[in-house]
């Protein structure tokens, strides 16, 4: 259903569902002031929004929480959405905002968690316990945000480079030299937790 | 894999490989089931936040208005009227008072200034109950 008939024909949307539309025209319609086309962006993009903000906390409640955060403020600016990129390529933007911003927050502060949530436990347990491959994942969160923000979105599936760089507002050979230093800082970090978890 | 074995894994090249497989092997996981429900929940908050910030505002905006109104209508009385001898004076005068503006009004509209006094302060009165009705009226209007 294009926009020009779900602006004069309200009814048909609602007769059809929300579901038909594509995401531009949800927004158009969140716009215009209907909650549940927004709602409808919401169920759409959980899934993915959530994944990203897992992959920096590291933990399934921050992660949720962070998600919730993250439509939030898509809801606030979404005024200031001109339809120059994808609704999804600038969900991306800013949930990796509200991630970053916490994460920089909890350190200035030196924050943590008073009563591990399940997940979490794993994270208390002896580090030689700990999956290695998750203790490689969260070496990611010791990088500089562009580069954690980098790594996290190309290893996230269904991300273009293209979407990437629309992502983080830079030319792709910028992003690509990002990248390169991102892997190479991140090597770097992984040798240093290694060997001394492998005493 | 055992750490053991991860750890043999950790030499030149294979490092690398095994830094790659790490990330790219991470699966999708599902969001939480109530994810979409609390994200609706707390935008219905935020939209109710939104209302009471601006039914707040016209709200104190027009108890401001009416309070200078009533100021500007006392202080008109008192210059017009006297009204401060009426009440050093003694109340019960003041209804005699009254009369006699009410009489002057209907004996010589035009020759007495009281007379335009009179309906100005009524109407300042009822424009101040407006602006403090206003605010209600639309607030019963969208709910």
């Amino acid at each position: 259903m294009s926009t020009k008939a779900a602006a004069t024909h309200p009814g048909l949307v609602q007769e059809a569902g929300y579901s038909v539309l594509n995401d531009l025209e949800l927004v158009n319609q969140s716009q215009s002031g209907d909650p549940e086309a927004f709602s409808e962006l919401v169920r759409r993009h959980q899934h993915v929004i959530y994944n990203v903000a897992y992959r920096f906390m590291r933990d399934g409640n921050l992660a949720e929480d962070m998600a919730q955060e993250a439509f939030l403020k898509a809801y606030r600016l979404l005024k200031g959405f001109r339809g120059d990129c994808s609704f999804s390529t600038w969900m991306y933007r800013v949930t990796c905002s509200v991630c970053l911003t916490e994460l920089n927050r909890r350190k200035r502060r030196g924050e943590v968690e008073l009563q591990p949530s399940h997940d979490a436990l794993q994270a208390v347990e002896p580090p030689q316990n700990v999956d290695m491959p998750e203790r490689i994942r969260r070496c990611v969160g010791k990088l500089p945000d562009r580069y954690a923000q980098v790594i996290t979105l190309y290893y996230l599936k269904g991300i273009s480079y293209e979407e990437i760089a629309q992502v983080m507002e830079v030319p792709m050979g910028t992003l690509k030299t990002w990248m390169f230093r991102a892997r190479k800082q991140l090597r770097r970090v992984v040798e240093e937790e290694l060997p001394h978890h492998a005493e | 894999m055992r750490n053991n074995d991860w750890d043999a894994m950790i030499d030149g090249d294979q490092f690398d490989a095994l830094i790659e497989s790490a990330l790219r092997s991470e699966p999708m996981r599902p969001a939480p089931m109530h994810l979409h429900r609390k994200v609706t929940d707390r935008l219905q908050i935020a939209d109710l936040r939104e209302r009471e910030v601006v039914r707040f505002r016209y709200s104190m905006t027009s108890l401001l208005l009416a309070l200078f109104g009533a100021h500007a209508a006392a202080a008109m009385v008192i210059v017009f009227t006297n009204f401060d001898l009426l009440l050093a004076n003694g109340l019960p005068g003041a209804g005699g008072i009254y009369d006699r503006y009410a009489v002057y009004m209907w004996q010589s509209w035009s020759s007495y200034s009281g007379a335009y006094l009179m309906p100005a302060i009524l109407m300042l009165a009822a424009g101040i109950v407006c602006a403090a009705l206003w605010p209600l009226r639309k607030y019963l209007r969208t709910h």
